[in-house]
């Protein structure tokens, strides 16, 4: 048994590398052999693990990832506890359907972070994805649980139709965001076109976005504005139709006056 | 106390102070301890069904939309089985004013001193209790009529000469140690003009199996 499983992708890719499945829950058992000899998929070729990374490593519920992983989709997907720490961006597609444990991209996400398996027969349903650069469109797409934070910027349609959950944006989102959310709760930090079809609520100082951004500082040294802390939210309830129990809080750059 | 009481206290407690408080949240003092009680989670349906739940580093919150806001109270709390309750002391005071002011900095010099806690509003209590009644069968505690002073003629009264108001101090811990650091701290605070006398509810010495003596306690090296 080690710390942790080191996976370090041997050279640049041609072509795009699904690794998903491999999760630190599924090596937590497994000999080093046993996790070079994971199926993984290249383009549309099957291959083992090994043969596109070098595995240090065995039986930890940490896993770390290296190298060049701009082409390296699915990381995280469907994983359900443990540590997964990408060093570096991940490609699209990380995080999907997981259900616990937490995934750490100190890099750029793609799309479809903590999104939903194709047909949206399983999707995010617990943990926490924390990502240090921006990422793609839908990201936190019909998330039930957990927790997506990223500390850039998110594209068009984050938190498209989530159903419960948190979606945190320190950075700008783009348009659409939140659309067809039912429960979910988006916290824009960096500034958000609020849909047309959420209504405004009231002007705030939320508690629980004080507790979410001190944990999120102190487990994982998440880059966020002091004043955040003691910052006014607009608060947007929304979608439009039942449930219609989302929320989209609004940072408004002014911090509560000292008492 | 039970468990089951004790987790119903608790939620009427939360539900009566920190719910009405304004920007009032409540967070679990004893996250380490495995025995929970589950006190919020009978809290958030004061919201209705407005009410959100949050899970932040693996403990759930509830997010209780109030008139002010939102009331944020964590849905479980650690319970210590064996701690110490209704340690105290009496301040016997020249006049209220003089002996609120000494009851509220012994309160600000025990506030925040760890594994301790005032249970009462403001850390202060004003009717002090004894054992039973004299004149109601069945009661479990009644006014502490050696200590009021209105009642100085009428009773066998503990009060010195000079004695107008007795406000009193009590504490619960999770030691006898902490009670004792508590209540030297407190006692140190509330010596000071105005104040005649400190002393305690012994109860005869019969409530209970922690003894705190006041002469121990402030003699005691720190």
């Amino acid at each position: 048994m080690s710390d942790a499983v080191v996976l370090t992708v041997k050279a640049w890719l041609d072509a795009p590398l699904d690794m998903s499945g491999i999760t630190p829950d599924r090596c937590a058992n497994l000999s080093q052999g046993d996790i070079a000899a994971l199926p993984v998929w290249v383009g549309g070729r099957r291959a083992a693990l090994g043969d596109v990374c070098t595995v240090r490593g065995e039986r930890a519920l940490r896993l770390d990832i290296e190298g060049d992983l701009d082409m390296v989709h699915g990381l995280g997907a469907r994983m359900t506890g443990g540590l997964l720490h990408v060093h570096g961006n991940a490609g699209d597609d990380a995080g999907q359907a997981m259900s616990g444990g937490v995934l750490r991209v100190d890099g750029h996400a793609g799309e479809r972070l903590g999104g939903p398996l194709p047909g949206a027969s399983r999707v995010m349903s617990g943990g926490e994805i924390v990502v240090f650069g921006s990422a793609g469109a839908s990201a936190a797409a019909l998330v039930r649980r957990g927790l997506v934070a990223v500390a850039g910027g998110v594209g068009a349609y984050a938190g498209r139709g989530m159903i419960a959950g948190t979606l945190l944006a320190l950075g700008p989102m783009g348009e659409l965001s939140g659309i067809g959310s039912k429960r979910g709760s988006i916290v824009a930090a960096g500034g958000v076109e609020v849909p047309a079809s959420y209504r405004f609520a009231c002007s705030y100082e939320p508690p629980h976005i004080r507790l979410l951004l001190t944990s999120l500082r102190r487990r994982f040294g998440f880059p966020c504005d002091p004043a955040l802390l003691n910052g006014r939210f607009d608060r947007y309830c929304g979608d439009a139709g039942e449930p219609g129990k989302g929320e989209i809080l609004v940072w408004t750059g002014h911090e509560r006056a000292a008492r | 106390m039970d468990t089951d009481s004790l987790g119903k206290r608790l939620t009427e407690r939360i539900g009566q102070t920190v719910l009405t408080c304004p920007t009032a949240s409540c967070f679990d003092g004893l996250p380490d301890l495995p025995d929970r009680l589950p006190a919020a989670r009978a809290l958030r349906t004061f919201g209705d069904r407005f009410q959100i739940s949050k899970v932040v580093n693996g403990e759930r919150y509830w997010r209780v939309p109030v008139m002010e806001g939102e009331c944020l109270l964590q849905e479980s709390f650690g319970m210590q089985k064996k701690g110490v309750g209704g340690g105290n002391f009496l301040i016997l005071g020249e006049d209220v004013d003089s002996a609120l002011a000494a009851a509220e900095a012994a309160v600000e010099a025990i506030d925040g001193m760890p594994g301790v806690i005032m249970p009462f509003p403001g850390g202060v209590v004003r009717s002090g209790s004894k054992v039973g009644a004299r004149g109601y069968k069945g009661m479990i505690a009644s006014t502490n009529d050696a200590y009021c002073p209105t009642l100085r003629p009428l009773t066998t009264s503990a009060l010195p000469a000079g004695v107008n108001a007795v406000l009193e101090i009590v504490l619960d811990g999770l030691s006898p140690d902490v009670i004792r650091a508590a209540m030297r701290a407190g006692i140190d605070a509330a010596c000071r003009s105005g104040v005649r006398a400190i002393s305690a509810g012994n109860y005869g010495g019969k409530l209970g199996p922690h003894h705190f003596h006041l002469r121990e306690i402030m003699g005691a090296p720190v």
